[in-house]
């Protein structure tokens, strides 16, 4: 490239220059501030425009240094340059409000379009950066800084790896940046993160779940597992309920038992043994007053009392159920709540919550007890009736009607009828009175009378009880581990066992000599014996509201059956309590258990939750942790990319560093070259490194550039820079601009450098001086150059 | 005595988390599940279930949920072992739980059986406690010659998950062994046994059909067959791209290839030359349809030869020549290589 010529409208101090440079050096002499420095910032501004930068104010301050000084509005100029057989112009104004760019192909005499682009291609790769460290050469400052060798180094790495000034090193690393902050920006940053959070909360939660106490493999009583501890509350409750019920029970009985007692006046023993005491007085009066009769025959008293001495037996303790032949209410309160052990069983319970189906039972019982042949005698009466009612009829209705006929058949079927009546009536009163009734007592006497009664009625019993076993047993199989039960159990069979022994005993009665010894009463004794009975009824009365005995002597057994009923229930009503407080405190044991129990079971409940939530939590996590590994993998693929990227990057940079190092070598060379012609000889080795560090080779000994004298430091910058500008444009066709930079050599460095310049340099130099001794030199070294004063 | 055999249910799981189909197959793992169990009670007097019925330790209302499916076949018997993926922590609900009376769970670590009268058949089995189990606890196991038929049902198959060799449970005297964990199926004959697989494919990795086992025990052996049941299918799709290909274009084949299989779930893969300038947009593809994921293995059209020829000895030349001798895999440096000569070469055809 070659400048050509340039006009300057208005730039700085200059104005309305217009200056044409030919081929040779050139040589702007000129005195201090006249406009040296400013013609080569003109030019360089032409070619760059105005510096640009990022601060307002900077801009504003290299715009504002060079505004006309004469207040020119015409803030510009044009330079001609010539490049590769074309010619261009290139106008630029500015002004910061009208800056403009314009560049015209005068050799085809068109304007190019956009310039700027056009003269980034033109310059070849050559920057504002670039062209003041190698083209251009201040006074002073010939050292290029560290960011300008690093651009010097760009510049000759690449053009010369590339092969072509077209592939830009440099540019391609910043794509590659470019490309990775692309891909990093793509990245999901907080996956990783999140998922390894997810992971330490996993960890720690099964570290929680490990922690936690495990019921299911427990083995000691409090660490029982949630299926025990509702098994056991389970039990607990049927404990509970079942012992509330037989409290209950007993509670009822005893209010029954209590409630009966106050009915018949009875409030202890004593009274019950007072009214048995005056029962047997009565009863020996009678029979002394049966004595006094002086008829009959004379029995013993234990042979006459056979009927009613079971009063031994009541105070014995020998008494059985199912002796009260009369009163089944009252046996079945007997048995149900009042055995020997004094204790409620289930199958009394049952019985006591079945008394009045029971009740029912026993009354269609007694009705179907009547006399069969009372039944077929009314039958057989009440047909007769119906026939003859059926030929009075017919003797009303035939040919030969007859009217007294027909009379005589329904009187006579009348009488039939009412005798049918009769007899039905007659059987249901008597079943309801047991046969028992005062003819039989008179003929037969007592003892065989109320034995035959009682007799009829234990077997009665006894088949009613045989009957009701196997509902008996049904109810005891609904306890299977109750103690009550097996004592229940028992007690059916020693009842039974009992009751066979007295039905025997009433067997062998039948034959025993005090049946066939039976007493008769004479109408003589009837009535003072009527007197005594008199007592016995208002007893009986008394003791027995609803009894339907007849004779005096069961009258009398009923009593002592009321009385020894009132005894038991007396004595059970203080068993029960404390049978009932058994109860009760069993009950409240339970409860306390239970309440223990439901404790541990809402323990366990919770632990069970903690865990099942903890489970959950972590379901939660490893649910999210599956979810982030696509985003994981998503990142795991651009991670790659960026890998890749890392290593382009990596491997265009070493090319880059090897590339500059093997040029180092060269460069190394041709600096030591150069300055050795610069220096006439005394620096003729040089090191140049990476950064362009610079060392001296003197007598064996390496000496930093910066220890040698300030015209040799400028030598050698000179000609590390003349070096480069070799490497960068080997044509050697780019001008060279040195501004006061021989300033502080001396005639003999100053001649050296001069004299290599004009012999080693193919291309444009300008020499910006503002002394004379220059043109001296050059005029010297008899070399053609252009003149151009200021 | 017929029987189905089927393991690695994996309830629970999410396949595919993230993606727009994945609640679908989440259901789907229940349905065939469910339809499983209908089948086993139409046709089968025991259902076997060899491991990893749920994806994780399951919960509560999963394992409601299960029952519920076993209850309503009451009349055919189920064998459970707790696997790798479902095994019994501490405090598992999965150990604990009641099941219906047609269901046995072999919950113990060591192998523990179960009699069923009615069909004449023990099943041996054991269940995890932890997620790997080392131990080749089968080694060696043998059945009982008592009469009856036995069968083993068995969660393992690799290092990590009781090592296990077919050959040495040969003539060990099991009518069948059931196997789980593996999730592709695989018949061993000489046992005789099979791995079922899972009935529904559970990730990308599982490719191909998946389905059950059903058999039946005979005096003259173990006849079996694989019945295929699920409901979608991991399937890859490759495609060759040519310079001229666009993203566009590979969009439309993808979707007529799904619309022509429904039930597919696609790995593509991309192969051929792309324009050296060209990157296909594979995140609008990922979006496009059932795409699960994609390998793209297209590489730009340059003539890597011709480039180091053209360019031996200039940059581009050495940055092929130095990537060639970097330690990276051949993936990474391939990638290097396109981002460098397209950063190299941008505006330089």
């Amino acid at each position: 490239m070659k400048i050509v010529k340039l006009h300057i409208n208005s730039f700085g101090c200059l104005e309305n220059l217009s200056i044409d440079f030919d081929d040779s050096f050139l040589l702007v002499e000129g005195p201090n501030e006249s406009g040296k420095s400013t013609l080569l910032a003109f030019i360089r501004a032409m070619l760059f425009g105005m510096e640009k930068s990022r601060s307002r104010a900077l801009r504003d301050n290299t715009v504002n240094r060079y505004l006309p000084w004469s207040g020119n509005p015409a803030y510009g100029g044009s330079l001609e340059i010539e490049e590769k057989g074309q010619q261009y112009s290139i106008y630029r104004n500015f002004d910061a409000n009208r800056s403009t760019c314009r560049v015209f192909n005068e050799t085809e005499h068109s304007e190019i379009e956009a310039p700027e682009v056009f003269l980034r291609d033109l310059l070849r790769g050559l920057t504002p950066q670039l062209f003041d460290s190698t083209l251009s050469v201040a006074q002073l400052t010939a050292q290029p800084g560290k960011p300008l060798s690093d651009e010097l180094r760009n510049h000759i790495v690449n053009l010369r790896t590339t092969g072509t000034a077209g592939i830009d090193v440099n540019s391609a690393l910043n794509r590659l940046k470019v490309k990775k902050r692309s891909l990093q920006s793509a990245l999901s940053r907080t996956a990783q993160g999140e998922a390894d959070d997810l992971n330490r909360q996993a960890a720690a939660l099964q570290r929680q779940l490990s922690a936690a106490r495990d019921p299911s493999s427990a083995s000691s009583p409090e660490q029982a597992s949630l299926s025990d501890l509702e098994q056991q509350k389970a039990a607990l409750e049927e404990t509970i309920r079942r012992h509330g019920e037989q409290h209950q029970a007993l509670a009822k009985l005893a209010e029954a038992d209590k409630a009966d007692l106050q009915k018949l006046g009875i409030t202890s023993e004593e009274q019950i043994d007072k009214t048995i005491e005056d029962l047997d007085a009565l009863y020996d009066e009678m029979l002394n007053a049966r004595s006094r009769t002086g008829s009959g025959e004379s029995a013993s008293p234990n042979e006459r009392l056979a009927g009613y001495r079971p009063t031994d037996q009541y105070t014995t303790g020998q008494y059985t159920t199912g002796r009260n032949p009369t009163n089944h209410h009252a046996v079945d309160h007997h048995t149900a709540g009042h055995n020997l052990a004094g204790h409620p069983t289930p199958d009394d319970i049952d019985r006591y919550f079945a008394q009045e189906q029971n009740d029912e039972e026993e009354n269609t019982e007694s009705n179907a007890e009547r006399t069969p042949l009372r039944t077929v005698l009314a039958v057989v009466l009440f047909c007769a009736a119906a026939i003859m009612f059926i030929f009075a009829f017919s003797s009303f209705r035939g040919e030969n009607a007859n009217g007294l006929r027909a009379a005589l058949l329904i009187v006579g079927g009348v009488i039939l009828m009412f005798i049918t009546i009769i007899l039905v009536f007659r059987s249901g009163n008597r079943s309801r009175h047991f046969n028992i009734d005062m003819d039989d007592v008179y003929t037969y006497g007592v003892s065989r009378v109320l034995k035959e009664a009682e007799r009829e009625n234990n077997v009665d019993y006894r088949r009613k009880r045989s009957e009701k076993k196997p509902g008996n047993r049904r109810n005891a199989e609904d306890y299977p581990n109750d103690q009550d039960y097996r004592d229940a159990d028992d007690y059916p069979d020693a009842d039974d066992d009992q009751d066979a022994d007295d039905y025997r005993d009433a067997d062998d009665y039948q034959d025993s000599d005090d049946f066939r010894g039976a007493v008769t009463f004479p109408k003589a004794g009837a009535d003072q014996l009527r007197s005594r009975q008199d007592t016995v009824e208002k007893l009986y009365a008394k003791y027995c509201p609803d009894g339907t005995a007849i004779s005096t002597i069961g009258m009398m057994n009923e009593i002592v059956f009321t009385l020894d009923d009132c005894r038991a229930k007396i004595k059970n009503a203080q068993t029960s309590a404390g049978r009932m407080k058994n109860e009760m405190d069993e009950l409240l044991a339970a409860q306390q258990r239970l309440s223990e129990v439901n404790a541990q079971l809402e323990k366990a409940q919770k632990d069970a939750w903690r865990r099942e939530q903890l489970y959950e939590e972590l379901r939660r996590l490893e649910d999210r942790k599956d979810a982030l590994e696509e985003t994981l993998a998503r990142n795991a693929r651009i991670q790659e990319d960026i890998t890749a990227v890392d290593l382009a990057i990596k491997t265009l940079q070493e090319l880059s560093s090897n590339s500059f190092g093997t040029l180092g070598f060269y460069l190394d060379q041709r600096v030591s070259q150069i300055a050795e012609d610069l220096t006439d000889g005394s620096c003729a080795d040089i090191t140049v490194n990476g950064d362009l560090d610079i060392t001296i080779r003197q007598a064996g000994r390496l000496i930093p550039l910066s220890q040698a004298s300030r015209g040799t430091i400028e030598q050698i910058w000179l000609a590390l820079r003349m070096a480069s500008i070799e490497f960068i444009w080997p044509d050697g066709d780019m001008p060279v601009f040195l501004d006061d930079t021989l300033i502080t050599y001396d005639d003999e460095r100053m001649t050296a450098t001069l004299r290599w310049l004009l012999s080693n340099y193919p291309g444009q130099i300008f020499l910006f001086t503002c002394h004379r001794r220059e043109a001296k030199v050059l005029s010297g070294l008899s070399v053609p150059y252009q003149w151009i004063q200021f | 005595m017929k029987f189905i055999h089927t393991a690695d249910v994996h309830l629970g799981a999410k396949p595919d988390a993230g993606r727009p189909w994945s609640q679908q197959r989440e259901k789907a793992l229940w349905q065939t599940f469910a339809k499983i169990t209908r089948e086993a009670g139409r046709s089968a007097d025991l259902l076997l279930i060899a491991g990893d019925l749920f994806h994780r330790p399951p919960l509560r209302a999963e394992l409601t949920e299960v029952c519920g499916l076993f209850e309503d076949i009451p009349n055919t018997y189920v064998a459970i072992v707790a696997g790798n993926h479902d095994y019994l922590g501490p405090g598992s609900l999965y150990e604990s739980w009641k099941w219906p009376d047609n269901v046995a769970f072999l919950s113990t670590p060591e192998l523990s059986s179960v009699y069923f009268e009615d069909i004449d058949t023990v099943v041996h089995g054991f269940s995890y406690r932890q997620p790997e189990i080392t131990t080749p606890i089968l080694d060696g196991v043998s059945a009982p010659n008592d009469g009856h038929k036995h069968i083993l049902l068995a969660h393992c198959g690799d290092a990590n998950h009781v090592p296990f060799r077919p050959e040495s449970a040969a003539g060990a005297g099991f009518s069948y062994v059931a196997m789980g964990h593996i999730h592709q199926p695989k018949h061993y004959p000489e046992l005789p046994g099979a791995m079922c697989g899972s009935p529904e494919p559970l990730d990308r990795t599982d490719m191909g059909q998946r389905g059950y086992i059903a058999g039946e025990l005979t005096d003259s052996g173990c006849p079996i067959h694989w019945v295929p049941c699920a409901t979608a299918q991991y399937t890859s799709l490759t495609l060759k791209v040519s310079p001229q290909t666009t993203t566009t274009q590979i969009l439309n084949h993808v979707r007529a290839y799904q619309e022509k299989h429904p039930t597919y779930i696609c790995r593509l893969r991309l192969t051929g030359l792309r324009r050296q300038d060209t990157e296909y947009d594979l995140d609008l593809l990922l979006d496009s349809g059932r795409i699960v994921d994609i390998t793209d293995e297209t590489a730009p059209d340059l003539d890597y030869e011709q480039l180091i020829y053209e360019h031996k000895n200039d940059i581009i030349g050495r940055f092929i020549g130095q990537l060639g001798a970097s330690p990276e895999p051949d993936r990474v440096r391939k990638k290097a290589a396109e981002y460098g000569l397209r950063a190299l070469m941008e505006g330089n055809p």
